[in-house]
C-alpha cells in the first residue's frame, strides 16, 4: 500500500479554532463546590469506586500529554488543543476530587505514590504501536481515533455515574463533566475530518479498520496508567455500563465510523 | 419506504442468515437460523455487534435509533424483529 510519508507539511486547518474558544469559564463555581457535601449511605459503592478511579485518572492526564504530543509531532494546534485538554481534564480532577472529599472517600497518598510509579508515555506509544492497522498510519490520525473513542467512552461513562449516583446535585455535577467530554470528543471527530481532507485514498481507507481494532482492544485507562491494574480499576470506563449504555456507544461509534467504509477497498465484510 | 416493500419475516431472516454467514466467515448457512444465539453460538462480541450493526444498516437501508438497547437482542430473530420494525416505522414516517 502506497502512503506518503507521515507528518506532511500540512498543519490541521482553521475549522478547529472554535474548540480552542468553546470551554473556556466553563466552571465559574469551581470555588463553590468545596462546601459541598454528599450522603455515603445514599451513594453506591460502584458509583463511589468509579468516582474515585476517575479522579485519580483525571489527576494522571498528564501522563497522557507526553503520549500525545508524541504522536502529534510538529502539528502544533493538535499540540496546542492537547494542552489545553489536559487542562480541562485536570478541572475536572478538582471537581471530581471535591466529590470524593465530600464523601469522605478522598484518594491517599498511596494512590497518588502509585499513580506516578510507571512508563505511562512508553506503555501507551507501544500498545498504539501494537494496534496499528498499518506501519504508515499517520500518528496523529491514530491519536485523533483513539480519542474518538477515549472522550465517547467518558461521556457514557460520566452520564451512567449521573444516573446511578442518588443525589440530583451531584448528578448535576457529572452531566457537565459529561458535557466537556462530548465536547472533546467532538474535537477529535473534527480534526480527524479535517484532516482527511488533506489524506490519499489509501489513507481513508485505514480509518475504518483502524477504528475496529481499538474498539476490538480497547482497555482504557491502562493504555495509559498501570496503576489502574494494580488497585483493580481496569474497567473504570466501562464499570457502570449497562446494556442500554453499552449498547449506546455500540451504535454511537457504529454510526460515526461506518462513514468512513466507503473508503475501504473491501465492498463485504467489514474488515 | 413504503409499507408494501417491507419484506416479510422470512425473507429478512434469510437475508440476515446470508450476511451473517459472510460476516463471520463461515464456510455454508447451514450453522445459522432463526434461532441462533449472536453470543453463544455465533460468537458475536461487542466488536461484532459493531459490524452486525453497520452492516444491517446498509443492507437494509435503516438506521437504528441511538436509543435502541442492544442487550434485549440475543438471536437471529430478534436481529430480524428488530429490523422489521425499523422498516416499518420508517415506513410510517
Amino acid at each position: 500500500m502506497a502512503i506518503k510519508p507521515p507528518y506532511p507539511s500540512f498543519t490541521t486547518p482553521d475549522t478547529i479554532d472554535d474548540f480552542f474558544i468553546a470551554g473556556r469559564n466553563l466552571w465559574p463555581d469551581l470555588k463553590d463546590l468545596s462546601k459541598l457535601s454528599y450522603e455515603r449511605s445514599k451513594t453506591p459503592d460502584d458509583v463511589v469506586r468509579f468516582l474515585r478511579s476517575t479522579t485519580l485518572n483525571e489527576h494522571g492526564v498528564a501522563h497522557y500529554l507526553g503520549g500525545y504530543f508524541h504522536n502529534y509531532h510538529d502539528d502544533y494546534k493538535l499540540r496546542f488543543w492537547s494542552a489545553m485538554w489536559t487542562a480541562e481534564e485536570y478541572t475536572h480532577y478538582i471537581v471530581l476530587r471535591r466529590i470524593i472529599q465530600g464523601l469522605g472517600e478522598d484518594l491517599t497518598e498511596a494512590d497518588f505514590a502509585g499513580l506516578e510509579d510507571g512508563d505511562y508515555v512508553e506503555n501507551y506509544l507501544a500498545y498504539l504501536e501494537r494496534i496499528k492497522v498499518d506501519p504508515a498510519i499517520d500518528s496523529r490520525m491514530l491519536q485523533l481515533i483513539y480519542g474518538v473513542l477515549q472522550e465517547y467512552a467518558a461521556v457514557i461513562a460520566y452520564t451512567a455515574a449521573a444516573e446511578q449516583c442518588n443525589d440530583e446535585g451531584m448528578a448535576a455535577i457529572l452531566k457537565r463533566v459529561a458535557k466537556d467530554e462530548m465536547r472533546h470528543c467532538r474535537f477529535n471527530q473534527v480534526a480527524l475530518e479535517a484532516m482527511l481532507e488533506h489524506c490519499s485514498e489509501d489513507e481513508r481507507a485505514l480509518v475504518w479498520p483502524q477504528f475496529r481494532a481499538i474498539w476490538g482492544d480497547l482497555r482504557m485507562p491502562t493504555e495509559h496508567i498501570e496503576y489502574f491494574s494494580v488497585i483493580g480499576a481496569t474497567d473504570l470506563y466501562t464499570s457502570l455500563w449497562d446494556g442500554e449504555k453499552r449498547s449506546r456507544i455500540i451504535l454511537y461509534l457504529s454510526h460515526y465510523f461506518s462513514q468512513f467504509r466507503k473508503y475501504c477497498k473491501t465492498d463485504g465484510a467489514p474488515v | 419506504m413504503n409499507p408494501d416493500t417491507i419484506p416479510n419475516r422470512r425473507t429478512i431472516v434469510d437475508r440476515l442468515v446470508t450476511r451473517l454467514a459472510e460476516l463471520l466467515r463461515l464456510e455454508s448457512t447451514a450453522t445459522v437460523s432463526e434461532e441462533s444465539r449472536l453470543r453463544e453460538d455465533l460468537g458475536v462480541d461487542s466488536l461484532g455487534l459493531v459490524d452486525l450493526v453497520t452492516l444491517v444498516e446498509e443492507d437494509f437501508s435503516i438506521r437504528f435509533a441511538t436509543n435502541t438497547d442492544l442487550s434485549e437482542i440475543h438471536s437471529v430473530g430478534d436481529v430480524a424483529a428488530l429490523v422489521e420494525g425499523r422498516m416499518r416505522d420508517s415506513a410510517q414516517g
